[in-house]
């Protein structure tokens, strides 16, 4: 850390990813998820001094964001029917793993699997496996008990666990 | 944040996949809007690795070695123990400017910048330094530095903060062995470290230290939470309290008995420290200890911490920063419900929830629940009491010294006057705490304690829901009674205490988030006194620590009840172990006047409570008055008047000599 780094860019950092992975839980497109990134960081910033658990805020102000941009697109396509000016169904939601051939198989694999589960599980698992949340966190973020959240996350692991080919699972 | 749980193979797999970064463009996007934004950033949160608690012990010895005039603002460890740094610890960790703080950490620290006048250190060690000359004016605000143990407050200075496990070898349990110390050590201003619970200003050269489980606040608390238990189960067992409403507060009532009990001696005072469960090492022992058996200090400096808490105001500063804020953020609520009343829009309307509860939550703050203590002793007027006792219970309690009274030849006047007392500071919810009769001509002192309460739940029952519905009493009867009903976040607990039988717990908390209101019950009809009979101390706590962190969104019903309480606690006290405090002949007060202390007793202990629980909130208060009378006039021998006299030999009892003296004038 640089010493004259404002302190938005350290969250930025450690925070950047994850969030749009967050996002992504939402919207088919890496474009629309940083957008979304986007508006709902600036706003978390400016309440960040209140919030109880700031961590959890910020994946609630995501999560928020998200839901408000998938439901206005979901009306503005019923509206326009164009649906052939969408994005393409996916792009990926992992960094390039260019070097490791099984760790692209398995990025996809695990994507489209995530695409398969219900939204509370996706959001769960990745809030807790990507963004490291605890279930308290995850419950404040998602307003749901604790324990829902941990066992959204088990259910959606579990599931994963399903979808994706064991060996799939080989390390890189 | 980390996992709870270590990750299995697949869950390490799936994280292997690194999520897509933030564009470049995003991220300048946002860096753009919140730098245009006028609101400055407020929070930062830095890891580093966490250091070994070798080198985090070393660091404190370091802090014992500097001297007050040595400015190397090189962190001691690399200066001087360079061998002690972890090979993966940076060498050196970048500094942070903040406001007019330099903020270097000196290894390793874990440390959150809340705003440009606060931090947060949870581990480590950090050298603060102001950039500014002090010449009075500047860092008019100061710097906050938050610690598990405590919070140092600092203006116009340079100091090391070190927040670390406790390296003392013990032998007690681990978890014991590991709890945390903050050590603060002052190089130039002042700085003052307040343990939530108290407070010590230091200068330069001072090495300041708080232990949160040793701090004399925390000691009474659990002495009080062990009397609250045994008080409570002693009531519940005894016959005239079968199956009615118990309502007492133990606060005030040890803060009473703990007043007394510094004027006692010998068994009447090992007695009262049992029963108040004052901790085993301030028990004295040897010879001392037959005389004065506790050490009471420690006792009176935590009740003196506790009070000060409980009657502590916000500053007008602080109060103005937060109204500040509210209405920064009832601004964008007003934009935000204009939005909404134009569409509707499920998400914008979860939005200004947020926000209104984050509203609620400060303006908690600075109109936060009524909570006073206050305690008084009086004293008859003629009587002769030591200086030390009154000194020392005036320091401690701000009983504003003794206020002489005229119990001799008053006795009425006087009680009516002590129960005025009480009432004013009750709000006149408690009236009468002193029955009459209960001071006559031989009271010597009273002893009072009075606390008060009134605070609004953070999320009240609505009014209109509130029926009348059964509710059904531990011998299966029901009765009709008002029944609160809400959908409100509570934190919920609950734990198996025996086959079948399980408690509940659940927590509703008052406005500001200081003060909560507990409820226990047994889950699955089965009756309370199954969880009575599990009531201990240990219990308690193991019940409240299963409360959850987090609130969630319940139905809750709760009767609305008002109810008063009276007790005289002298029986109830004596059953409970310290019966010698009350014996007219036996009881030892020689600590409040070493000539009559033998003759004065506890003549009755009166407690009185209130409390109103309905859908804004809870009203309570409680008193108690300990009467301390003289059971004879003191025993003297009138030589003005005729009398017989002899000299005898005391061995054989054998009369030497016998006269009768009728003028000592004649020859």
């Amino acid at each position: 850390m640089k010493s004259d780094q404002p302190p938005s860019e350290t969250w930025l950092r450690e925070h950047g990813p994850r969030l749009v992975l967050m996002a992504r839980q939402w919207v088919p497109c890496h474009a629309d998820a940083e957008d979304i990134v986007q508006t709902a960081f600036v706003r978390f910033w400016k309440h960040a001094a209140a919030a109880r658990d700031p961590v959890a805020y910020l994946y609630r102000t995501v999560r928020n964001t998200a839901m408000n941009h998938h439901r206005s697109t979901a009306r503005r396509r019923q509206h326009e029917d164009t649906a052939a000016s969408q994005p393409s169904r996916r792009e990926p939601m992992f960094a390039d793993p260019a070097a490791h051939a099984e760790q692209a198989e398995l990025s996809e694999q695990v994507a489209a699997a995530l695409d398969t589960l219900p939204i509370e599980q996706r959001e769960a698992v990745v809030m807790r496996l990507w963004g490291q949340l605890s279930f308290d966190a995850i419950g404040e973020a998602t307003d749901t008990p604790p324990r829902t959240a941990q066992s959204r996350y088990r259910y959606g692991i579990d599931a994963l666990r399903k979808s994706v080919p064991s060996d799939s699972a080989v390390t890189p | 944040m980390k996992h709870d749980a270590p990750l299995d193979d697949f869950e390490s797999q799936l994280l292997s996949l690194t999520p897509r970064p933030l564009s470049d463009e995003a991220a300048e996007s946002i860096r753009q809007q919140i730098a245009d934004d006028a609101t400055p950033p407020r929070r930062l949160r830095a890891w580093w690795a966490i250091a070994p608690l070798a080198a985090a012990a070393c660091v404190v010895l370091a802090f014992t070695l500097i001297g007050p005039g040595d400015n190397n603002t090189t962190s001691p460890d690399l200066a001087d123990n360079p061998d002690t740094t972890s090979p993966d610890t940076p060498a050196s960790a970048p500094s942070i400017t903040l406001a007019n703080w330099q903020v270097q950490p000196t290894g390793d620290a874990d440390y959150t910048i809340l705003d440009k006048h606060s931090l947060r250190l949870d581990n480590g060690e950090l050298l603060i330094e102001s950039t500014q000359a002090d010449d009075g004016t500047s860092n008019a605000q100061g710097l906050t530095v938050i610690t598990p143990n405590g919070n140092a407050h600092a203006k116009g200075t340079r100091f090391y903060i070190g927040t670390h496990a406790d390296p003392t070898p013990t032998n007690q349990k681990k978890e014991q062995a590991m709890k945390r110390l903050t050590r603060v050590l002052i190089l130039s201003g002042i700085v003052t470290l307040t343990n939530p619970l108290g407070s010590i200003t230091g200068q330069p050269n001072e090495l300041l230290a708080a232990e949160a489980d040793t701090a004399p606040a925390k000691v009474v608390a659990t002495s009080n939470t062990q009397f609250a238990i045994d008080l409570y189960k002693q009531l519940a067992s005894e016959k005239e309290q079968a199956g009615k409403n118990i309502f007492f507060s133990p606060y005030s009532i040890t803060g009473a008995l703990t007043m007394t009990m510094e004027g006692a001696r010998g068994k009447t005072m090992q007695e009262m420290g049992n029963v108040l469960h004052f901790p085993k090492e301030s028990r004295h022992v040897g010879g001392e200890g037959q005389y004065i058996p506790w050490q009471t200090s420690q006792i009176h400096s935590g009740f003196g911490q506790i009070n000060a808490r409980l009657n502590e105001k916000l500053s007008d500063a602080e109060r103005k920063e937060i109204e500040g804020q509210i209405a920064t953020l009832q601004t964008e609520l007003k934009g935000m419900q204009e939005k909404a009343s134009k569409k509707w829009d499920r998400e914008l309307n979860a939005e200004i929830t947020e926000l209104v509860d984050r509203i609620k939550m400060l303006d908690g703050k600075v109109n936060p629940p009524k909570l006073a203590v206050a305690n008084a002793l009086w004293g008859e007027q003629t009587f002769p009491f030591r200086e030390e006792y009154v000194d020392t219970i005036s320091t401690s309690y701000k009983t504003g010294g003794l206020f002489p009274i005229d119990f001799a030849k008053n006795p009425e006047p006087s009680r009516l006057h002590i129960n005025g007392w009480v009432e004013d500071q009750t709000n006149n919810r408690i009236k009468n705490l002193i029955p009459e009769g209960d001071i006559n001509e031989r009271t010597k002192l009273v002893l009072t304690n009075a606390i008060y309460f009134k605070g609004n739940w953070t999320n009240p029952f609505n009014k209109k829901m509130t029926r009348t519905r059964d509710f059904t009493r531990a011998d299966g009867s029901k009765v009709q009674a008002p029944i609160m009903f809400g959908r409100l976040p509570v934190k919920l607990g609950g734990q198996k205490i025996a086959e079948g039988t399980h408690v509940s717990v659940a927590e509703l908390p008052y406005v500001g988030d200081e003060l909560s209101m507990v409820l226990i019950t047994a889950s699955g009809g089965q009756p309370l006194s199954t969880v009575e009979k599990h009531l201990t101390t240990a219990n308690l706590d193991k019940w409240l620590g299963t409360l959850e962190k987090g609130y969630q969104k319940i139905h809750v019903s709760l009767p609305r009840f008002k109810m008063e309480s009276k007790y005289k606690l002298n029986d109830t006290l004596k059953a409970m172990g310290m019966p010698t405090a009350f014996q007219r002949g036996g009881a030892d007060f020689s600590g409040l006047n070493e000539s009559y202390g033998k003759l004065l007793f506890i003549g009755s202990v009166h407690h009185k409570g209130f409390i109103d629980v309905n859908e804004a909130g809870t009203e309570a208060a409680a008193a108690t008055a300990v009467v301390v009378g003289l059971r004879s006039m003191p025993p003297s021998f009138d030589g003005t008047r005729p009398f017989i006299y002899l000299i005898r030999d005391n061995a054989t009892g054998t009369i030497l000599f016998m006269g009768r003296m009728m003028d000592p004038t004649a020859q």
